[in-house]
């Protein structure tokens, strides 16, 4: 009879290649499961940065997790171009499942086939919203102006109108966009100054080109032209909105203004992304649109609510210029010409 | 009773021990390859789908776009020389410094390199910005009038090419500089050579082996650049990274991107390729490498 030693000297030995086969099966099924665990309660959103990602998990995200028990990742982008191009890249697995962004990047991911159609149906807070506001592509989550933030000290004469910007007297202090940043609502306006339209950009452009003699910096982003102006690098961010002035509002050394005779207006927004989640998604987009989450965000962000039932921040009645001031931008014709501003910008007006 | 000769499956053959040591340097190797021939694939697609060299015609062709392979040419190659210009003094007095002091400059020279090359970045916007330590310097001593532009200007860019890649070119200078015999300084003083005798003739071409590669290295990393422009470019410095970064996220244009790529890696083989010839030659002519028979 052969002793245990024998026997396991006589057994026919396990390769290592067959060790390691076993152990990268374990693997992949340890992963694979935990993912569809976790896939049971969660929601991945891809939002804005910064101070807008606080705002959004003080009013949104936790209120919601509490209530809903469905976990937020949130995961962040630089800016809404650079959100969409991850995106892209991320088109044949994607696992994002709400995507907080503006209009036109919106239009380009359904275009782009990474979005699931939205309706009214399936969100009952839709019906406190403007029907222009729910779109197959996005259904609107808050309204947003630009306007002009200055240094008191280095601009005395102050700021009133967009005009104001080509003074001999901000020659080398104003902060520009990109034509990337804000998906070319300065391209836009610059455009309207100029008495051009969203499908006629010359006359936008030729303007533009009048200004940049004036330009210390362009910025991507809107930490960046925070940055630029607390930093001092430039005297005038030029495109900013209100909810980006009011951190710097408190040390009084800064003036914001909607200057005349109008200013760009538009909203952000959700889009149902075709991640692993969807119907936890549809919910989260519900419940940022409901009436409690629109005041706290509005409140928190400088930003005007779309749901009919939520109330404006007081603190925006100081820097909210008369109804008639704004002026909303066509964001599908922006959409089919934004690649070709940038590219425009980047030739003709971002050079020294 | 029959001897077995039992071979030990768990101890794997010694003659694949060579090829299972590379298998990680070659796991990176293919995703290079793989990289690269996507970038080349991507490159030869035309506007319309159809292969062919229409985008290499675009970016050649496009005045603007020239430019841009121009402009990071000439700030790769003013950084490297302001690298050189300002690394060496630091590797040659660490060399001939005590041990105390060459371990503490070390050990700048080190954490610099470990610390976050952003906040390095950044760091220069507080000395050289518009409203940085040196313009607030000259402001208060009434020499200048209006802050001078440093930064968003091709200069900072430089100033923060060398500043991030300076230490590259002392490390690899100061590497070079410890293995030349000290005898040597000794033996051409005692032979009647003065102090800058024996630096001009015997330590400089001796350490110009490590000149040539902390050069390659600056020239190649200053030349790739896309952080130090973006940040201290202001937007109005592009050089090809910004470039390609941009046709390629905001504008989705990823075959004039490739192409653009393509053309810059072209361009930094070429570089590459043209300092060690001449590095060859300058040795062969100052007697460090052998010449050819």
């Amino acid at each position: 009879m052969r002793t245990s030693k024998e026997c396991k000297a006589g057994r026919k030995p396990v390769s290592w290649s067959r060790k390691a086969g076993v152990v990268v099966a374990l693997l992949l099924g340890t992963c694979l499961w935990s993912t569809s665990l976790h896939a049971q309660g969660k929601v991945v959103v891809f939002t804005f940065g910064g101070t807008w990602l606080d705002y959004m998990k003080k009013d949104i995200i936790e209120p919601f997790q509490k209530e809903t028990g469905i976990q937020v990742e949130a995961r962040v982008f630089q800016n809404t171009m650079e959100g969409l191009a991850q995106l892209k890249a991320q088109k044949s697995n994607l696992d994002v499942d709400v995507w907080a962004t503006s209009p036109i990047p919106a239009l380009l991911a359904a275009k782009e086939g990474l979005s699931d159609p939205l309706s009214a149906s399936e969100l009952s807070n839709a019906q406190y919203l403007p029907a222009s506001l729910i779109r197959p592509e996005y259904v609107g989550w808050y309204k947003f102006f630009f306007g002009v933030v200055y240094n008191k000290a280095a601009v005395p004469g102050g700021i009133h109108t967009w005009k104001d910007l080509w003074s001999p007297d901000l020659k080398g202090k104003l902060g520009l966009p990109t034509a990337a940043y804000g998906q070319g609502k300065f391209v836009v306006l610059l455009n309207w100054l100029a008495g051009g339209t969203e499908e006629n950009a010359d006359p936008g452009f030729a303007l533009a080109k009048t200004l940049t003699p004036s330009a210390a910096a362009f910025f991507h982003s809107d930490t960046e032209e925070a940055k630029f102006l607390e930093s001092g690098e430039i005297a005038v961010a030029s495109f900013m909105m209100v909810g980006d002035y009011l951190p710097m509002a408190e040390s009084g050394k800064y003036e914001f203004v909607a200057p005349d005779p109008y200013v760009p207006t538009t909203v952000d927004c959700f889009a149902l992304l075709k991640g692993k989640n969807h119907a936890n998604g549809l919910k989260f987009i519900n419940y940022a649109l409901g009436k409690a989450a629109q005041e706290a965000f509005a409140a928190d962000g400088a930003v005007l609510p779309i749901n009919s039932q939520a109330a404006a921040p007081a603190s925006l009645a100081k820097y909210a210029p008369p109804e008639s001031h704004y002026r909303y931008v066509d964001e599908g014709a922006a959409a089919d010409h934004l690649q070709g501003w940038i590219e425009r910008w980047n030739k003709e007006v971002q050079v020294q | 009773m029959t001897a077995s000769l039992t071979v030990p499956m768990s101890r794997v053959p010694a003659r694949l021990v060579p090829y299972l040591l590379s298998v990680p340097a070659l796991g990176l190797l293919s995703m290079l390859a793989i990289a690269l021939a996507s970038l080349f694939a991507a490159s030869f697609r035309g506007d319309s789908g159809a292969l062919g060299l229409d985008q290499y015609r675009n970016v050649i062709g496009d005045p603007i776009y020239r430019g841009y392979f121009l402009k990071s040419l000439k700030i790769a190659v003013y950084a490297c020389v302001g690298s050189i210009i300002f690394g060496c003094p630091v590797a040659y007095y660490m060399e001939f410094a005590n041990k105390s002091r060459r371990r503490l400059i070390l050990m700048f020279i080190v954490l610099l390199l470990f610390s976050d090359y952003v906040m390095r970045v950044y760091s220069l916007i507080l000395i050289i910005g518009n409203n940085g330590i040196i313009n607030r310097a000259l402001l208060w001593l009434g020499l200048i009038h209006q802050p001078v532009h440093f930064m968003y200007a091709e200069l900072g860019v430089v100033i923060g090419l060398i500043l991030g890649n300076g230490p590259f070119m002392i490390l690899s200078v100061s590497s070079i500089l410890g293995r030349i015999d000290p005898h040597l300084g000794q033996a051409a003083s005692l032979l009647g050579a003065g102090k800058w005798a024996v630096f001009f003739r015997i330590l400089l071409p001796l350490s110009a082996p490590g000149i040539v590669s902390g050069s390659v290295i600056v020239l190649l990393l200053s030349l790739n650049a896309y952080l130090t422009p973006e940040l201290l470019g202001g937007g109005f410095v592009r050089m090809i990274a910004n470039f390609v970064y941009d046709e390629a996220i905001s504008s989705w244009n990823l075959p004039l991107a490739s192409a653009a790529a393509a053309i810059l890696l072209v361009i930094a083989c070429a570089v590459v390729l043209a300092i060690n010839r001449f590095a060859d030659r300058l040795g062969r002519r100052i007697g460090i490498i052998p010449v050819k028979q």
